[in-house]
């Protein structure tokens, strides 16, 4: 957008260049046009510094389990403290405080071993007291944390230790993916009786500073169980905007960003000393379609709403074309039902509309527009509805107006970016703002249950077949299209790799500097 | 202009006294008028402060959606409204946070938890530096230029200068700074930082070429609009009859200009520049958004967008109070300037 704009004001009024450049050269006599260049940034094949673009809140802190959850926090987190596992692209996990978890027959007991010999960053030892610790403060109500919505089927009464290393979950019913559940990114452990301040974790970084919305540095912990970083330090800074970011990369003020504009993309591609990594494709832009309420409590009108969109046109034009074809149903490319490439079929949606008696619907749709390609996609549906007499306004909001009313809109924005696992509970949720779209298929809830009862990967896989395809075939989100996360770095940077499965640069323990 | 006519009618008053008394008197003039003054930027804070807590109620959605997102329950959305006070009624979360100022405290971000005082203290002293540098940019810049500009009536440079400041003049900061980041720090030169990256702890006239920038564009929008005021004063002087006949006694250009034409013409162009910088304190939040400056301004963009309350009261009462004085000190320059 910059570029473009650039490029506008520049054939249309260069005379305005005549005054920046005489105010650029007052203010470089003004300053003295001295240099503040540092050594920042550059060091051999171990050591230096590695500076990190994040876009993040003023208001950020340094607590693990802060609120304020900006980039910034994800990424600091990820550098100062560790989950119980990592969960890998097949599936599995790559244990990590964990070496290993088991349950009872009937699943109501887990236990879970915890790695020996791993040290906070003061020296003092990881034990069973720090989890139960962190458990018990993510599943007080009074915390307000969204973490508590992962492992509510736990009991904090529940939880025991039976030695240093060693915990037990005693759950009042069978839960089937109890690995899964907890062995998610955002659980991280610190250490018990710690302060927030103080960022006691295990992770293969200590902290050295921290400036809300500012910046966090961290130098490497040599007492890590772990692959220790080759870097000396890694400097996260903070900025407002996904352009700011992408500014600073191109002018060499830090290394890396995954906080990119998309739109940035052809000035960057062709930018010497940069490079693009772009991540698996696990986020997808949906549209909503609350199924309590008219027009969408019918599923014809739902189908007809899926079959209008062109989501070639979305995938080229709203994201880029740097995604895939979504279709309909949520989690990731894994256990995908048999069912066909849904594609535009405008004279089949006309005539679900007509025989639904809505063939002249007209209907606002709600948008935040907070994830690149959302509103293009929207327009895309908006426009190619007009095609058949459907009249769809879009209504671009501000985003806390946005979400106070989320859960009661009829027609709305969204994304997904969970695992199924982890998305299941939610869509059969009760509560509104879980289930923003009000849908329950009794089919789908009954397979829901049984997909938590088991612990059988094959079996789990089976199920969340059955229930996508039920997705596809009445679901009530629009999933047109993938969209990765695409991050940006200097080419004297190596060993940076995207995460799974967010895609955003967070491991910095293979990293060099040349 | 109640106040201006008090000004006035006060120094008016003491005109015909005799002088220690006349002095003994403006002396008590002026002390009660600082009073007033001081009594009446109270008054005003007063009423920034209501309209700006009733604005913010006002505005949709509310802080603990934005914090915890759209997978937040109602139940932790009524936790986290306990948590942070805000189940209270209004007007108590009103007293409250007016009797804490009373006793210098700001509050704590509603978001972080953290004191206003902390997360802004450093931030205000680099919106301060930027903010006065920026004066002492723009105050004999624009002299120079309006004196080139009226010396050099109707010629090239003064056309050029008129074409061009009614240009940047028209153009919103936003894009005047746009074009400077594309131009400068990443599309064309690649010379210049493009986002201004002050860590914590260090003044920002440590890392100069962070400003350069920022402050180029402050520069160039107060120059414009300033310069322009002394242009048409120095026109109005030079036109006069005193600079006429001194053309006629023979006195060289330089005299003409710095000894006669310059003092009258400073006059009026003074609470013009306190206004300007009063405008380049409200200005400085479009700026330090765009280059990533770390002062109040970008805070302010970020605690409007959280619906943070406190910290949304205190920049904004920070401002208010800066741009009261400057409007202030604008007030009493033209008023004295008129009686004298």
């Amino acid at each position: 957008m910059l570029s473009r704009l650039v490029g506008k004001e520049h054939g249309r009024r260069p005379r305005v260049l005549a005054p920046v450049a005489f105010a650029m050269a007052v203010s470089l006599a003004a300053a003295g046009c001295s240099s503040s260049s540092s050594s920042e940034g550059s060091g051999g094949a171990s050591g230096g510094m590695l500076r990190v673009g994040v876009v993040a809140s003023t208001i950020s802190t340094i607590d693990a389990y802060s609120n304020v959850r900006s980039q910034d926090f994800y990424v600091r987190n990820a550098a100062l403290f560790e989950p119980l596992a990592h969960r890998t692209k097949d599936g599995g996990y790559q244990w990590a405080l964990a070496t290993g978890i088991t349950h009872n027959k009937d699943n109501t007991e887990w236990t879970v071993k915890l790695r020996p010999n791993v040290k906070f960053h003061d020296g003092s030892p990881f034990s069973a007291d720090d989890v139960i610790a962190v458990f018990n403060r993510i599943l007080d109500k009074k915390n307000a944390l969204i973490e508590r919505n992962y492992v509510d089927f736990m009991d904090p009464k529940g939880i025991e230790k039976v030695d240093d290393l060693t915990v037990k979950f005693k759950l009042d019913k069978p839960y089937g993916p109890f690995e899964f559940a907890v062995t998610n990114s955002n659980i991280i452990f610190y250490k018990k009786g710690s302060t927030p301040e103080q960022a006691m974790g295990t992770g293969p970084f200590s902290l050295v500073a921290f400036s809300p919305g500012r910046e966090t540095t961290v130098k490497r912990f040599d007492g890590y169980w772990g692959t220790k970083p080759k870097v000396d330090k890694v400097k996260v800074i903070s900025f407002k905007t996904a352009e700011a970011s992408t500014n600073a990369i191109i002018g060499g003020q830090i290394d890396a960003s995954s906080n990119i504009l998309q739109t940035s993309l052809p000035t960057i591609e062709k930018t010497p000393g940069l490079k693009v990594m772009k991540s698996d494709v696990n986020l997808k832009v949906s549209i909503g379609m609350r199924a309590d309420v008219a027009p969408f409590n019918d599923v014809r009108v739902r189908q007809a709403m899926r079959l209008i969109l062109d989501r070639k046109l979305a995938l080229s034009n709203a994201f880029d074309g740097l995604g895939e074809l979504a279709n309909d149903h949520s989690g990731f490319d894994q256990c995908v039902p048999d069912v066909p490439q849904r594609q535009q079929d405008l004279p089949q949606a006309k005539k679900l509309l007509a025989d639904a008696g809505k063939s002249n619907l007209s209907i606002s749709l709600e948008t935040a527009a907070n994830k690149p390609g959302m509103l293009q996609l929207v327009q895309i549906l908006a426009e190619d509805a007009k095609k058949i007499g459907v009249n769809i306004k879009v209504q671009k909001m501000e985003l806390g107006a946005y979400l106070e009313k989320w859960g009661e809109r009829t027609f709305y924005t969204g994304y997904d970016t969970r695992p199924y696992l982890e998305g299941v509970p939610e869509i059969i949720s009760k509560d509104n703002a879980l289930n923003h779209t009000h849908w329950h298929d009794p089919e789908f809830e009954s397979l829901a249950k049984k997909l938590y009862a088991t612990s059988d990967a094959t079996e789990q896989c089976d199920i969340e077949k059955q229930m996508k395809k039920i997705e596809y075939e009445r679901g009530a989100s629009i999933l047109a299209a993938t969209n990765p996360t695409v991050s940006v770095y200097s080419s004297k940077v190596k060993g940076l790799v995207p995460e799974f499965p967010s895609g955003n640069l967070y491991d910095f323990t293979k990293v060099t500097i040349d | 202009m109640a106040t201006e006519m008090t000004t006035k009618q006060a120094i008016d008053a003491v005109e015909p006294v005799k002088a220690p008394s006349r002095r003994r008197n403006r002396r008590a003039t002026i002390a009660w008028l600082i009073v007033q003054r001081g009594l009446m930027g109270v008054v005003t804070l007063w009423c920034i402060s209501v309209i700006v807590f009733v604005a913010t109620q006002a505005m949709p959605g509310d802080v603990a959606h934005i914090i915890l997102g759209a997978g937040a329950t109602a139940d932790q959305i009524a936790q986290l409204n306990k948590n942070m006070g805000l189940d209270e009624p209004l007007l108590t979360q009103y007293w409250d946070w007016l009797g804490n100022v009373l006793t210098g405290n700001m509050g704590n971000s509603l978001v972080s938890g953290q004191p206003v005082s902390e997360l802004l203290s450093e931030r205000i002293f680099n919106s301060a530096t930027l903010t006065v540098i920026a004066m002492i940019l723009i105050l004999p810049l624009s002299l120079l230029v309006g004196l080139l500009a009226a010396v050099f009536r109707d010629r090239f440079f003064d056309r050029s200068y008129l074409g061009t400041s009614l240009v940047v003049t028209a153009t919103p900061d936003f894009v005047l700074g746009s074009l400077v980041i594309a131009v400068f720090g990443t599309v064309v030169f690649k010379v210049l930082p493009p986002v201004s990256l002050i860590p914590p702890g260090d003044a920002p006239w440590q890392h100069p070429k962070q400003l350069i920038m920022p402050l180029a564009v402050m520069t160039l929008v107060g120059v414009t609009y300033l310069s322009r005021l002394v242009r048409v004063s120095f026109i109005d002087v030079l036109e006069s009859e005193y600079v006429q006949l001194a053309t006629i006694k023979g006195l060289s250009t330089r005299r003409i200009l710095f000894r006669h034409a310059l003092p009258n013409a400073l006059a009026p162009s003074i609470p013009a520049a306190s206004i300007m910088a009063a405008y380049t304190i409200a200005g400085s939040v479009v700026i330090e958004y765009l280059f990533g400056y770390p002062g109040i301004g970008s805070a302010l963009v970020d605690a409007v967008a959280g619906h943070d309350l406190p910290m949304v009261q205190a920049i904004i009462m920070l401002m208010a109070a800066a741009f009261f004085c400057f409007n202030q000190l604008a007030d009493v320059l033209g008023t004295l300037n008129k009686s004298r």
